[in-house]
């Protein structure tokens, strides 16, 4: 029995195989119907064996044989290429042929590893596991495939110059006494660089950290000590559904209640404090999109529900003998607060707003419709520029008026690069700050 | 938590606890805030549509400013994302749980983690190689010489400029990261007592999870999946590269994932951001993309909903 | 292996089958749950068909012997196993432990029906391991072994978290009755439960003596007593005396025994 469950697991394992690899290229197509074929002929000997051997009829077996038949004719006879019934595609066999190898390859596999460990009920659990890991090596190439391609893209263009200089693309007449008479002259600057995107992310995240911070603390403070579970149900729900509400609607209120300042108030000092502002090299002065303070808080919406949900945990994972045996000896429950509760609370606090900084340094959706390319300085009240608008930049610059399409399109990868590393390098930094928390309960 | 008794509450409040009650307000001010600014602005839309704005398609030569395309688009690239990102995540949660050998759970869990730190852009700038590696071989002719192209089909009838099929894709790999830790918080919490009960009565693992973890812990994993389809649903980004900003038609045949149906988040850009892509603004186009987003908001708030009345079903169930 | 080949072909019921309870035969036995030993090599013999009560102060090890008879023991990171534990001359510790468990079931401490219906419950066993008997029969045989059937044979279908706690546990003891095991390991089964319960429970299992070989772990002196044909007492993981049970409790031969029977230390 043991040779005949190798074959067939060595035949699944193939189907399978064949199977992911058609995913990716279409240079296989020669192969699925033989090894169909083959799957066939080794199961219908596995049932056969089975029936013979142990006198068990499975019909699972039986049906895998059936099915490897039938899609193996199914795919010699279907065209290269599948179009009609109004599809908007020309479907190439492959993708038929992939889903059908892998759709019989898993219970193949399966089966036939059962059957090559024994038939056990220990056999039986070691045989789930090509089920169980199948998709998750096919999801696993997918990131793998899109790290390569951001290293590989993005790498090789990275360099210091590229992070000191900041993107320009001005042009201004410049007034030039030549022989005696006035000459205005078009100056251009043209320079590539990434420093004012990165030096914006920063700022985008240290001007959100300031706002969220003490209202989430606020929050998180006032549901778990002062409100009544009405009002605390209120102010929780509020919070936890700011998360919920899609970035594209924060974008557009934020940019109806710009357009209402530029035309109420349009010159103010209101004005130039929503909308940033900027000098050109000609000393004009410019209003941007939208300046960071105005985009952090609308980022702030977004990170106050993550400290004040931090917080709150912090607070509440404070054993009760603590907070009590410090109102035993006379002191205000709100100096037990600051000199008890929130210190403990502290490493929560931090690991929610370092968290809050990854996801301000990758908000996009609130801001997109509000930055720009930061050419004028980069300060809270200069125009919202970030690493994230920067790469949306490279594809949709030019209907944003933009013209990082034209000449930045090729670092598109390399800031893709930058933004990771602040990103994924603050995420780790939470988790092993959160790592760090629960050990501390061991010891407690 | 310490509360107040009767006596001590009618004393002065301190000034921490005012100033955590003037913060604290701050996220429900905001927003009433915001649903308030959708309600007003869209009341231009609803006046000149009505119920039209929900029940028909969006076809404005014909007087017509219906959302369902637009709706319908945010249910089918959902929908593709969840069905890729729900089995590997619910796997990978089994994985690190129930078939865990070694360090398989702690190495899924950081993976994971890691992976949770990347933004959506990200995953957003990857459409165009996904496309030339993935969907233009298999989906648009890619390689084809262009006659034969045009002899089986119009040419613009193929996935060139975007698809629900790659946004499902792509969003699907944004959900992965983000369920797993849900899920596996959901298996997790199944009590032990229970899987012990079943492996002293003879039964292997698979049928443990399968007849006891996972029933155990359906209220999690239902809760859990309802918190992804939120994320998806307000995705912006991912869509945007892959599908476009320009508000279709519903789809013939419906389930045609190879077509370009734009979603509500980037229909709402494409209205209110006003000449983005298409050439009409002006206050009637704004206002539809302000309850285009009120709709959005809506449905948001209900799977929200739905899924914490769930999270509440699921910590009560091993209470007694 | 040859029981359960047995077992998944042939037509068994619960009420029916003529097993000879296996005797289970313990070798230098040696429990490490990661640096700490627990167990320091014990050597004992469980008499087939008869009830052994393990006794002993707080963590001596009691329970951990207990989950070693069924394998529990692996499922606790870091438990390291050595020696023999021989069923019917068979080492349990090569067996498949799926194989082993269908053979020594358990009852635990605290009742944990599965949130199903009674029958499901009972029945969850037999339908794991794909056992051929007739439903209903099981069914009643297992409930009127833990004489739960005059209470509860108009609500079989009525979920099982709707039952107290006492009739939870006489519930787990029914199931565990299901498989036809060989073996019933019990750890304090009755030391969640109220007076009533608990005297039930000790009816049921000393109904089932000679049908069953039964293993009880308890704190529980009286219940020792009453219950049980031998007891042995572990001390810190060392076995320091096993007999029978009219002569651990009147005149043991270690003066441990007696300081701890009498209530005197520990």
């Amino acid at each position: 029995m043991k040779k005949i469950a190798i074959v067939a697991l060595l035949v699944s394992g193939a189907a399978l195989i064949l199977g992911c690899l058609s995913l990716g290229t279409n240079s296989l197509e020669a192969y699925p119907v033989p090894v169909l074929g083959i799957l066939f002929l080794t199961f219908a000997a596995l049932f056969v064996y089975i029936r013979y051997s142990r006198k068990e009829t499975k019909v699972a077996i039986v049906a895998i044989a059936m099915l490897a038949l039938a899609s193996a004719i199914i795919l010699k006879v279907l065209p290269e290429y599948l179009h009609g019934f109004n599809i908007n595609g020309l479907i190439y066999r492959s993708v038929i042929s992939a889903l059908l190898l892998i759709g019989l390859g898993i219970p193949a596999t399966c089966y036939s590893l059962f059957y090559f460990l024994g038939a056990t009920p220990r056999a039986r659990d070691f045989s789930r596991y090509p089920l169980l890991v199948l998709p998750i090596i096919l999801i696993a190439a997918a990131f793998i495939f899109i790290i390569y391609k951001i290293i590989a893209g993005g790498a090789p263009l990275l360099s210091w110059s590229l992070i000191i200089t900041p993107f320009k693309d001005q042009s201004w007449y410049k007034e030039v006494w030549q022989n005696g008479w006035p000459n205005f002259i078009t100056t251009t600057t043209l320079q590539i660089g990434l420093r004012n995107a990165i030096l914006g992310t920063f700022l985008l995240m240290g001007l959100t950290a300031i706002i969220s911070l003490p209202i989430g603390m606020g929050v998180g403070v006032f549901v778990h000590q002062y409100a009544g579970p009405r009002l605390g149900g209120v102010i929780r729900f509020s919070t936890t559904a700011l998360r919920a509400i899609s970035g594209i609607i924060l974008a557009i209120i934020a940019l109806s209640l710009i357009h209402a300042v530029s035309n109420s108030f349009h010159g103010t000092f209101l004005n130039y404090l929503v909308q940033g502002f900027g000098y050109y090299p000609n000393g004009k002065l410019l209003t941007g999109r939208s300046s960071f303070l105005f985009a952090s808080l609308f980022i702030s919406l977004l990170v106050i529900p993550i400290v004040a949900r931090a917080t709150e945990e912090g607070l509440t994972s404070l054993p009760k003998d603590i907070e009590e045996g410090s109102l035993a000896v006379g002191a205000s429950s709100e100096h037990t607060l600051t000199h008890i509760s929130l210190p403990w609370s502290l490493p929560n606090i931090i690991t929610g707003l370092v968290l809050g900084c990854a996801e301000a340094a990758g908000a996009l959706t609130i801001i997109f419709l509000m930055a720009g390319t930061g050419q004028l300085g980069v300060n809270p009240l200069s125009e919202t520029t970030s690493l994230a608008y920067f790469i949306f930049d490279t594809r949709f610059g030019t209907q944003m008026g933009d013209s990082v399409q034209y000449y930045m399109k090729s670092y598109e990868y390399t800031a893709a690069i930058l933004l990771l590393i602040i990103t994924v390098g603050l995420t780790v930094l939470a988790l092993v700050l959160k790592s760090k928390i629960t050990r501390r309960y061991k010891g407690a | 938590m310490m509360r107040r008794n009767k006596q001590q509450r009618k004393s002065n409040p301190s000034a921490i606890k005012i100033a955590a009650m003037i913060l604290a307000l701050i996220p429900v001010v905001a927003l009433l805030a915001i649903i308030t600014s959708l309600v007003l602005n869209s009341r231009t839309a609803i006046k000149t549509a009505g119920w039209g704005l929900l029940t028909a398609t969006f076809n404005p030569a014909g007087g017509q400013y219906g959302l369902l395309p637009a709706m319908w688009g945010t249910f089918l690239v959902v929908l593709v994302a969840m069905v890729i990102a729900a089995p590997v995540s619910l796997f990978l949660a089994i994985l690190a749980n129930d078939f865990s050998i070694g360090f398989l759970g702690s190495i899924i869990r950081w993976t994971i983690g890691i992976l949770s730190g990347i933004p959506p852009i990200i995953y957003a700038a990857m459409a165009p190689v996904f496309f030339l590696v993935f969907i233009g071989p298999k989906f648009a002719g890619a390689g084809l010489p262009e006659a034969t192209i045009l002899k089986m089909t119009q040419y613009s009838d193929l996935p060139i400029n975007g698809s629900t099929l790659l946004g499902g894709i792509l969003m699907s790999l944004l959900l992965i990261p983000f369920l797993s830790p849900l899920l596996d918080d959901a298996i997790k919490n199944v009590p032990h007592s229970l899987k012990e009960a079943s492996f002293s009565l003879g039964a292997d693992r698979w049928h443990t999870l399968t007849h006891v973890t996972l029933p155990a812990a359906v209220s999690g994993i239902s809760s859990a999946l309802m918190l992804g389809m939120l994320t998806g649903m307000g995705e912006a980004m991912i869509v945007a590269f892959a599908i476009g900003f320009e508000i279709g038609k519903i789809p013939q045949p419906l389930f045609d994932i190879l077509k370009a149906t734009a979603p509500l988040t980037t229909v709402i850009v494409g209205f209110s951001a006003g000449g983005f892509s298409l050439d009409l603004s002006g206050p009637l186009l704004t206002s539809i993309g302000n309850f285009a987003g009120l709709v959005l908001l809506l449905l948001s708030f209900a799977v929200l909903g739905v899924s914490t009345y769930l999270q509440s079903r699921f910590k009560n169930r091993f209470a007694s | 292996m040859t029981n359960n080949m047995v077992a998944e072909n042939d037509k068994l019921s619960v009420s029916t089958v003529k097993k000879t309870p296996g005797g289970i035969e313990v070798k230098n036995l040696e429990v490490w749950y990661g640096e700490n030993k627990v167990l320091k090599g014990i050597n004992l013999v469980f008499p087939p068909g008869k009830i052994t009560a393990i006794i002993g102060p707080s963590g001596c090890g009691k329970t951990t012997l207990l989950r070693c008879l069924n394998r529990l023991s692996e499922l606790s990171h870091g438990c390291n196993v050595e020696g023999q534990i021989l069923l019917d001359g068979e080492n349990i510790l090569e067996m498949d432990p799926m194989m082993l468990r269908r053979r020594v079931g358990m009852v635990f401490q605290r009742a944990n029906p599965f949130p199903k219906s009674i029958t499901e419950n009972i029945l969850y066993g037999v339908k794991a391991i794909k056992l051929q008997c007739d439903h209903e029969t099981t069914v009643k045989a297992c409930l009127e072994k833990a004489a739960l059937w005059d209470e509860l044979k108009t609500r079989l279908n009525d979920s099982a978290f709707a039952l107290s706690i006492g009739q939870q546990q006489r519930l787990c003891f029914a199931r565990s009755l299901a498989v036809a095991p060989e073996v019933v390991l019990l750890d304090e089964p009755a030391s969640a439960l109220d007076p009533v319960s608990t005297v039930k429970l000790e009816n049921s299992i000393l109904a089932m003596k000679g049908e069953y070989t039964q293993i009880i772990v308890t704190h529980n002196m009286n219940e020792a007593r009453k219950v049980s044909d031998y007891v042995a007492f572990l001390y810190a993981g060392d076995l320091i005396e096993f007999g029978e049970t009219q002569k651990i409790f009147n005149n043991s031969e270690k003066s441990e025994t007696r300081d701890y029977i009498s209530g005197k230390v520990y």
